[in-house]
């Protein structure tokens, strides 16, 4: 049962278009699997609709008006696009993966306290957590870096964090979600379990640690660039001095 | 006909109809003309759909930033994800106004920020074509649309503005942050305190 939710400052950002891919995803992801994020996410959005209403309507010219009338008779022609390619960007694919079609959670292979891949991520990662490219980040950790759109700012990538390791947290002033998507951590602000996402100010050091007795998989995406390289030797600095 | 093109949640109110009976009449109207639209390709239909929100794309985008040049491309874009989607649009789940918005929204992402929108359109899961006529809740949503209104306009000043400046200027919480010169904490607190008054409107309190 997911107890972590969204932030409505995180959430408002989302519905308005202004947060960001890698937070985006992140969000995303959650809402796939959050029906009460998604409850809030519609309101927010109707919020938008009614600002909408506030905006000074701009005239389209006569020849744009008669380019679009005309484009449907191109549009028709067309063969009929996927119904399940939503928006740019954002293609469930079916074929490859019938389960995630069908709304079954796949499990893949990993922790039995997963969730299974969210379907924003299967198209960037494929339909099971097997299929990632580990890469070792630190001792007990392991990352895969997602690429994200040439004009996009900021990190997103997944991690495979062993028991009892502290995860990487980031610097101050970067607004930071993660969603655990197997597995456990805890910190000064409660427990995170698959499906939990934390949308936490980034002021504290909340210094989180991998509950033992399962591997920790999450998704975190920052809004600035890669700031691994600097929290890795923090983390190392303890090892280290030992 | 009532009113003129451009906004629906505007119309002017004329002598014998109170504003309210005219939105939900034009409420009820763009769900007709989108069923139109789904079930006939029907051109005219279209047409009053284009008049009545292409302008406001347009409007929308130019409050974003973009030229009108690519405002116009923008408005006409939405438009035709309108034609071709028009089968997905289910008149239960939202007036044709929050699905232009989202449409507007992701392609706002997609063109001027050139990011992926990470929405999924969930009318997909289910084909199912909207026969019915005028639904429950075009009624609920018109009141709701009337009581947000209601809300923002009678915001604090500081949190409206930053609530505008998300919606409207499509300005990330950081970039409202330095615009304002106001720490990011500040911003993100003063959007929550907005929503929680906002969200009177969707308890019935309001």
């Amino acid at each position: 049962m997911i107890q972590h939710h969204l932030d409505d400052a995180t959430l408002m950002a989302y519905a308005a278009g202004t947060l960001g891919e890698a937070l985006s995803l992140v969000v995303a992801s959650h809402l796939d699997i959050c029906p009460k994020c998604r409850a809030e996410l519609r309101q927010l959005e109707l919020v938008g609709v009614a600002l909408m209403g506030t905006i000074k309507a701009e005239p389209i010219s006569v020849a744009g008006e008669r380019a679009a009338l005309a484009r449907l008779e191109a549009t028709d022609s067309e063969p009929d696009s996927a119904a399940v390619q939503g928006a740019a960007g954002v293609v469930v694919p079916t074929a490859s993966n019938p389960a995630v079609a069908a709304g079954i959670r796949s499990d893949g292979v990993g922790p039995s306290d997963g969730i299974g891949l969210p379907r924003p991520l299967v198209g960037l990662v494929g339909a099971t957590y097997d299929a990632i490219a580990w890469k070792r980040l630190a001792p007990g950790i392991k990352h895969y870096r997602l690429p994200l759109s040439a004009g996009a700012v900021g990190d997103l990538r997944l991690l495979h964090i062993e028991p009892g390791r502290q995860i990487p947290e980031h610097g101050h002033g970067a607004s930071e979600l993660t969603l655990v998507l197997a597995g456990s951590y805890s910190d000064a602000t409660g427990r995170y379990s698959a499906g939990d996402v934390a949308d936490l100010d980034s002021d504290i050091e909340h210094q989180p640690v991998v509950d033992l007795g399962s591997v920790c998989i999450c998704l975190v995406a920052s809004d600035q660039k890669a700031r691994f390289k600097g929290l890795v030797s923090r983390i190392l600095q303890p090892l280290i001095g030992m | 006909m009532p009113g003129k093109p451009g906004n629906p949640n505007m119309l002017h109110a004329s002598a014998d109809e109170s504003p309210e009976r005219k939105r939900l009449a034009a409420r009820a109207e763009m769900a007709d003309l989108m069923h139109q639209v789904a079930i006939a390709k029907d051109r005219v239909a279209f047409q009053q759909l284009f008049d009545t929100f292409a302008p406001v794309v347009k409007g929308m985008m130019m409050r974003q930033g973009a030229n009108a040049e690519t405002a116009e491309d923008l408005a006409q874009e939405a438009m035709m994800s309108v034609w071709r989607k028009a089968s997905l649009y289910q008149s239960d789940k939202g007036s044709v106004a929050t699905w232009v918005f989202t449409i507007a929204r992701n392609l706002r992402i997609d063109r001027l920020r050139r990011e992926v929108p990470w929405q999924e359109l969930t009318e997909e899961r289910s084909q199912i074509e909207s026969d019915a006529p005028l639904p429950d809740d075009q009624v609920a949503s018109a009141q709701i649309q009337r009581r947000m209104r209601l809300v923002l306009s009678t915001l604090p000043s500081d949190q409206q503005q930053v609530v505008e400046m998300a919606y409207l200027d499509g300005l990330s919480h950081s970039e409202i942050a330095d615009k304002l010169e106001l720490p990011l904490g500040t911003v993100k607190s003063r959007m929550r305190l907005a929503y929680q008054k906002i969200k009177n409107v969707f308890e019935g309190q309001i």
